[in-house]
């Protein structure tokens, strides 16, 4: 898992399932980075490589979602596999913020 | 020596003594016969009149006070007296309450023991052994009338019939007839209010003595019985005792004992005997609850019946569904005696396994600590043999455990023959010694098709398997039932073999079936193992239906785990949670197992609906529901199915 900064954006990339067995450390490290850069604009999730998401992985999601919003930035979802767009389609994600597809999910 | 001197029965176990004694009353002018013990004084009893008899209370098997209460119980008013080396005042009191009419501590004082002699010799209230029907009065010395009472007589025999018709009818009874006890059943059955009592040879054909005895006591306890044969066993004597026969009387004396039996027996208020009656009732209806499933809907694969000869006491079974892994515990007890304080410790036995048994689920550590509470009741008289089976169905595998008991017989199946295994029983029973390492133990996988069957010792495994062979058309037959496979099978063991104490048989079935593709998965709660089951499951599923698409049904399935393991389980990592992955025609179905108590999914799911879209439930059951065709929830077990 990494992150980084980019035009005022700071890019979450879990790199992996966002599922109880790894749902402590990215959300721990995820926390940390977002103290660390408070200073962008923008928050993105980079769901490339996301393959489940269960139900600890969808608090997270929208734990960050209520994070950034609560610093009035944005929040938003980008490379979004098929699996990971049923997760989002059946929480309704997209009524809360951005998500895009993968290039090859279109 | 005269045809008049008193004929003196000895009951002791020292053959000093009894010589000893026999030389003194010899050379006093008595006639003397002697037993070893109580088992044989009450033989002896059964065919001969005694004037006296001179009873050493303390023998091994029957002591003395046990032989003294069963001679009262016969109806017999010999007069007996104590002769024991236990000289205390309360020892006395003690031999008076079992029925003795006199003490004579040891070493023995010859003139007390004949001044005892003198005094009942002379006012013998026994006929004398001699005396024929017609020298004797067939009178109580009370002058009794039976005047009213009506008799049901059964006797084969037409000329011993007609004499005894003739006697009790010169006693002032109604005699009624019949050949054999199942007439006499019939008649019963039809209007028993008519009989006040049965008077029945001991053998006759059909239903006997016995027989009749025990269903009378059954079905119309206002009745009393008394059974006459030339000859009783020692063993039959007790058990007709223990049947509640009214007097047993020795046929060689029937015209003088008939009289004096009954009327002993008729001494007792009729309030009294309907008391004991209702007693007795009530502590059947009690013995009947020990035998139960542990399941208000027992699962298919377990079958029992019992049939009970005593009224107290005696065998019980039961089962229980443990949470835990899916398995069951089944528990076979037989509690020594057959009187109202086995049926105590049979409660209490229940209750000691009612409260420990889901924390002892292993069969050898349930028999150790049942056995540590019951030595804490110090009740020696009594004991338990047992037999424990923790029962894994997903894996149709038994740990058995005996203490006590018939080994556990495997009945298997090969195409049209039957074959039996039998196992060790045996070991210590509960309640005896304060050791827990003389049980015996094994375990047995019930392969399809293969059944084991529970017996209590009023069982053998070579009459049961002898029985089954005969009956082997239902094992063999597919068409057969096997509904109440139990019951079929004791009733043609007692057609065969006839019974002579309560019985009990279980029978387990495997649970593996044909139509299974069953895979089994456990995992202790960690997340991390969540993942791993989950791989696991998906595997199987893309093997066994390569064209389904598992994402949305995979992660229903990883809620359904992560509830396991977090609700469930509470995070105890010491806690398995158990996965059995069934493919069926038409869907697949998952049980998740976890060590919880459950919980009510409706109200659950009710709660689920008034979350908000992206809101989960703390069960995640909102995503579990979603994406299943159907959830079930049994305990800690969460069934889910899919749809192919």
């Amino acid at each position: 898992m990494k992150t980084y900064k980019s035009n005022g954006t700071f890019f979450l990339l879990p790199e992996t399932d966002l599922v109880a067995s790894q749902m402590e450390e990215i959300r721990d490290y995820f926390m940390k980075e977002l103290r660390d850069n408070a200073d962008v604009d923008q928050v993105t999730l980079d769901a490339t490589g996301i393959e489940i998401v269960d139900s600890l992985g969808v608090n997270l999601i929208i734990g960050l979602y209520r994070h950034v919003s609560t610093e009035s930035k944005k929040f938003n979802v980008i490379n979004a596999g098929e699996k990971f767009m049923k997760v989002a389609n059946f929480f309704r994600f997209s009524t809360l913020f951005d998500i895009e597809k993968a290039p090859s999910e279109d | 020596m005269t045809n008049n001197s008193p004929l003196i029965l000895i009951v002791d176990d020292n053959p000093f003594n009894r010589e000893m004694l026999g030389d003194i009353l010899q050379a006093n002018g008595c006639q003397v016969d002697k037993a070893n013990n109580g088992k044989e004084a009450l033989d002896k009893i059964s065919a001969n009149t005694y004037a006296i008899i001179i009873m050493d209370m303390l023998m091994p098997g029957l002591d003395g006070f046990e032989t003294t209460r069963q001679i009262r119980k016969m109806g017999l008013k010999t007069p007996v007296i104590a002769h024991t080396s236990m000289s205390m005042k309360k020892d006395r009191r003690r031999c008076m309450e079992a029925g003795c009419d006199e003490f004579l501590p040891k070493p023995i004082n010859t003139s007390n023991l004949l001044a005892f002699i003198k005094k009942y010799a002379e006012s013998d209230p026994q006929p004398e052994l001699q005396s024929t029907a017609t020298q004797q009065k067939i009178q109580h010395p009370d002058d009794p009338s039976f005047n009213g009472l009506t008799v049901l007589l059964i006797e084969e025999d037409l000329s011993i019939r007609n004499k005894y018709i003739d006697v009790l009818q010169s006693m002032g009874f109604s005699v009624t007839f019949v050949p054999n006890g199942n007439e006499a059943l019939n008649k019963l059955e039809k209007n028993s209010k008519q009989f006040d009592l049965i008077i029945s040879n001991m053998f006759t054909s059909g239903i006997d003595g016995l027989g009749v005895l025990n269903t009378t006591k059954r079905e119309y306890p206002h009745i009393l019985v008394f059974i006459y044969a030339a000859k009783f066993d020692p063993e039959t004597l007790q058990l007709m005792l223990q049947l509640g026969a009214d007097g047993i009387i020795p046929q060689s004396d029937f015209n003088n004992s008939i009289g004096k039996i009954v009327h002993t027996a008729l001494s007792q208020s009729s309030h009294s005997r309907s008391n004991q009656a209702q007693t007795a009732f009530q502590v059947r209806q009690s013995q009947a609850r020990l035998t139960q499933y542990g399941c208000s809907k027992p699962c298919q694969f377990i079958d029992m019946a019992f049939s009970t000869l005593h009224d107290a006491g005696g065998d019980m079974a039961q089962c229980r569904y443990f949470n835990r892994s899916g398995c069951c515990g089944v528990v076979l007890a037989d509690v020594s005696g057959h009187d109202i304080l086995s049926s105590y410790i049979s409660a209490v036995f229940l209750g000691i396994l009612s409260s420990v048994w889901n924390t002892h689920q292993d069969p050898l550590s349930l028999l150790q600590i049942i056995n540590k509470e019951l030595l804490k009741m110090e009740e020696v008289n009594y004991h338990v043999c047992t037999t424990v089976i923790l029962w894994d169905q997903k894996k149709s595998h038994l740990k058995i455990a005996t203490a006590g008991n018939p080994g556990v017989v495997l009945l298997s199946q090969n195409n049209d023959q039957l074959s039996f295994q039998e196992f060790e029983g045996g070991g210590i029973c509960l309640g005896l010694l304060d050791r827990d390492d003389l049980y015996t133990f094994q375990q047995v996988d019930l392969v399809k098709g293969s059944r084991l069957f529970l017996f209590s010792d009023g069982m053998s495994s070579s009459k049961l398997e002898s029985t089954i062979n005969q009956h082997k058309q239902i094992f063999l037959s597919e068409n057969t039932s096997k509904r109440e496979l139990c019951r079929r099978l004791l009733d043609a063991y007692m057609d065969k073999w006839s019974q002579d104490d309560d019985m009990i048989l279980l029978s387990l079935e495997s649970t593996k079936t044909s139509f299974d593709k069953r895979y089994l998965y456990s995992f202790y709660s960690d997340y991390k193992e969540v993942d791993s089951a989950c791989k696991w499951i998906s595997d199987h599923i893309s093997t066994q239906i390569p064209e389904m698409d598992t994402d949305m049904m995979m992660l229903s399935i990883r809620e359904a785990l992560l509830n396991a393991v977090e609700h469930g389980n509470n995070y105890d990592s010491n806690a398995l949670v158990e996965v059995m992955l069934e493919f069926q025609s038409t869907r697949i179905q998952i049980d998740i197992v976890d060590q919880g108590t459950g919980f009510n999914l409706n109200k659950k799911l009710i709660d689920s609906k008034k979350e908000s879209g992206f809101q989960i439930g703390k069960r995640g059951l909102k995503i579990i529901h979603a994406f299943a065709d159907k959830i079930e929830v049994h305990g800690g077990t969460m069934r889910l199915f899919f749809d192919i």
